[in-house]
């Protein structure tokens, strides 16, 4: 579905939205679990998003990207299944 | 002549819609919830137009439940004109929305809103060639500052008479989009993926879409000059660390909170006085009209209590926490009190939005039932509703408890600990039943300025509601109340003294002030007063009526609110409860 096969991150490592911290950047590379995807593309977040981390809050608290002009809090759970990977 | 206004959520419909309309004539919705059409007029040189405001929208191909009545809405032919609402600010992600409103082949007029966002963002967006590949009008607009609200008026007069087909827009703009899915296929993805949904295709056109709203936002959004900050970007920022935001965010709630006391203590006194002599004409009233006996004593007492307490304690209330919360979704500020909160709910199985209405309810219960409107799935509702109903003390029960508490020498430590025990263990009960697991995914609007003509109509419409279906309600509830107190059932109570001693430890009429609860709450602290308590009779007695029904008009809104059956639901808990607690006391503490 919304995946990007056959390309490999440059910097040859594949982490999840959940690890990237306060003011880091990504592209996101593919969305976790099938119904939430649409809510998520429906926001703009989708294979190929360049986004950039607002905050993170405590104890297993939202993340809140920034995709585009909006911002967009999601929930860890969701964060974590979502891969990303660190523009060169 | 019908015009449907559709938008995403968070762009500033309603504000447009304010603009557009002069003042009060259409009412804004409640974000997330009444999902309903709202419809109003809009007259231009003696010419009306019926104007369709829409709940905010994604996606017309991901409208989910109630939200496809906008789909709905838009392919009905008696729609002349589409007016769909963009976050100028936002250009990209809007644009889909409007790529999807092109597959409808209306007539179309597209509003950048917030377009004094981009301008200060030091962009500008070249609307003339947004306009040509769109193929129908594009107007830069500002509800803040009323920037293009004439032009859109003077089109629309200007168009009144030959209609809108001029406005029709270029179908080869989105019709790019190939669908994959079988030879029947129509390539108007909106249309036959709504009936694929499962399929891959779905999501690829969906994606596809979204790619070609990009490659158009490029085209026309112009780096002009160097960004120029705005204050409310900066307040933003601050904001949005998550200490230093929990604290501000805080820090409001108790300023609101504040606000809500003050305001309704010193209306309270002046309602009170003004109505004082309407109340003793009321009650002398139908007391000359209704022939003396049962019924004269009931209705001369219950109706003027019916209409008179609402305007002196609950009215107030109800007019200041509307303001509140309508401030709170206009600034934008209620999106990060869902975020900032979001682990504390999941602990109950609701969202992070539920501190709201949780903390309106530590001063006054009724409004704070009307707030539980900004949470999402009825679950979520009914879990906040049953906390506030039977665990959350509102400022007037806890005025009362804490005298009654003084006057016995109760052990409020005890009545403290239990309501946190009692709040904790039945939210967390509720959570397995009625919570909803869902992943958050929630945008955060910008903050923003909320204009005083839009906070204006949204009190109103709340207040109306009030008005025209709780009063009624309570008249009736009221009466009925009087009839229980004047049939003398409560003294026949007497007959379970060693009941009471036995289940609950404390004396009937002690029992008789927990049952008098659900009649009105100064009367319960009344009757403990007036009898003989030790202590622990005392703590056992205030436990079962704090954690018990709340007031006649909390469960007169929760009626209005979440229909009957959940009232007499909450009440079932709210008895069983207090009865517990009653029971586990007397077990527990030492005599």
């Amino acid at each position: 579905m919304l995946t990007r096969r056959n390309e490999s991150s440059p910097t040859g490592e594949v982490l999840t939205l959940a690890c990237l911290k306060t003011g880091g950047k990504a592209r996101v590379l593919d969305l976790g679990g099938a119904g939430i995807n649409r809510r998520l593309v429906s926001l703009g977040i989708g294979p190929g998003t360049e986004l950039e981390v607002v905050s993170v809050h405590p104890f297993r608290g939202p993340v809140v990207v920034r995709v585009d002009g909006a911002q967009v809090a999601i929930g860890r759970g969701l964060a974590e299944k979502i891969k990303v990977e660190e523009p060169v | 002549m019908a015009i449907a206004l559709v938008g995403q959520p968070n762009v500033g419909k309603s504000s447009v819609l304010s603009r557009l309309t002069g003042v009060n004539t259409v009412v804004s919705n409640y974000p997330g919830t009444s999902l309903e059409l709202e419809r109003g007029e809009l007259t231009i040189e003696g010419r009306k137009y019926e104007i369709i405001d829409t709940p905010g929208i994604y996606s017309l191909a991901l409208a989910q439940n109630e939200e496809t009545i906008v789909p709905e809405l838009l392919f009905d032919p008696a729609v002349d004109l589409v007016i769909d609402v963009i976050d100028a600010a936002n250009l990209a992600r809007n644009l889909v929305l409007t790529l999807e409103l092109v597959d409808l082949d209306k007539p179309m007029i597209v509003l950048l809103n917030q377009i004094d966002r981009v301008r200060a963002g030091g962009y500008w967006i070249d609307h003339q060639a947004l306009s040509r590949m769109l193929g129908c009008p594009v107007f830069p607009f500002s509800a803040l500052t009323g920037e293009g609200v004439m032009e859109v008026l003077n089109l629309l007069q200007a168009s009144s008479k030959r209609g809108f087909s001029r406005f029709r827009p270029h179908q080869d703009i989105a019709g790019q989009i190939t669908c994959v899915v079988g030879s029947d296929c129509t390539g108007k993805c909106l249309r036959c993926l709504s009936q694929n949904r499962e399929t891959g295709c779905f999501d690829k056109a969906l994606w596809a879409r979204h790619e070609r709203a990009r490659t158009l936002a490029e085209r026309v959004l112009i780096k002009q000059t160097a960004a120029q900050v705005l204050w409310l970007t900066r307040v933003e920022k601050f904001i949005d660390k998550p200490w230093q935001g929990s604290l501000v965010l805080l820090g409001l709630v108790l300023l609101g909170f504040k606000a809500l006391l003050s305001f309704t203590g010193w209306m309270e006194g002046l309602v009170a006085n003004t109505f004082a002599p309407v109340q003793e004409i009321l009650s002398r009233g139908i007391g000359m009209v209704v022939p003396p006996g049962f019924w004269n004593q009931v209705l001369s007492k219950g109706v003027p209590e019916g209409i008179l307490l609402p305007f002196a304690l609950v009215m107030p209330a109800m007019l200041m926490v509307s303001l509140l919360m309508s401030l709170l979704e206009d600034t934008g500020l209620l999106a990060r009190y869902a975020v900032v909160m979001e682990r504390f709910g999941g602990l109950f199985g609701v969202s992070g939005q539920a501190v709201i209405p949780l903390a309106l309810g530590f001063g006054c219960r009724t409004p704070a039932i009307v707030a539980t409107r900004i949470l999402p799935g009825t679950g979520q509702r009914f879990i906040v509703m049953t906390l506030l109903s039977i665990v959350i003390p509102c400022a007037a029960t806890v005025g009362m408890i804490t005298s009654v508490i003084s006057s016995f020498h109760a052990y409020a430590s005890v009545i403290i600990v239990t309501t946190l025990v009692v709040f904790v263990v039945l939210g967390r009960l509720m959570k397995s039943r009625y919570g909803e697991k869902s992943e958050l995914v929630y945008e955060l609007p910008p903050l923003r300025i909320p204009l005083g003509c839009n906070l204006w109509s949204k009190v109103k419409t709340r207040c109306t509601g009030f008005l025209t279906e709780v009063l009624p309600l309570l008249v009736i509830m009221s009466v009925g109340v009087r009839i229980v107190i004047d049939s003398g059932v409560l003294e026949r109570l007497h007959a379970l003294e060693e009941l009471t001693r036995f289940l609950f430890g404390i004396p009937a009429e002690a029992f008789a002030a927990v049952l008098v609860t659900v009649v009105q709450r100064y009367l319960a602290p009344l009757i403990l007063l007036n009898l003989t308590l030790s202590p622990r009779e005392a703590t056992i007695a205030i436990s079962m009526v704090a954690l018990s029904l709340p007031c006649l008009p909390v469960m007169v809104m929760i009626w209005r609110e979440a229909g009957v059956k959940t009232l007499g639901k909450i009440m079932g808990m709210g008895f069983l409860v207090s009865f517990a607690i009653g029971i586990l006391l007397n077990l527990l503490l030492p005599c």
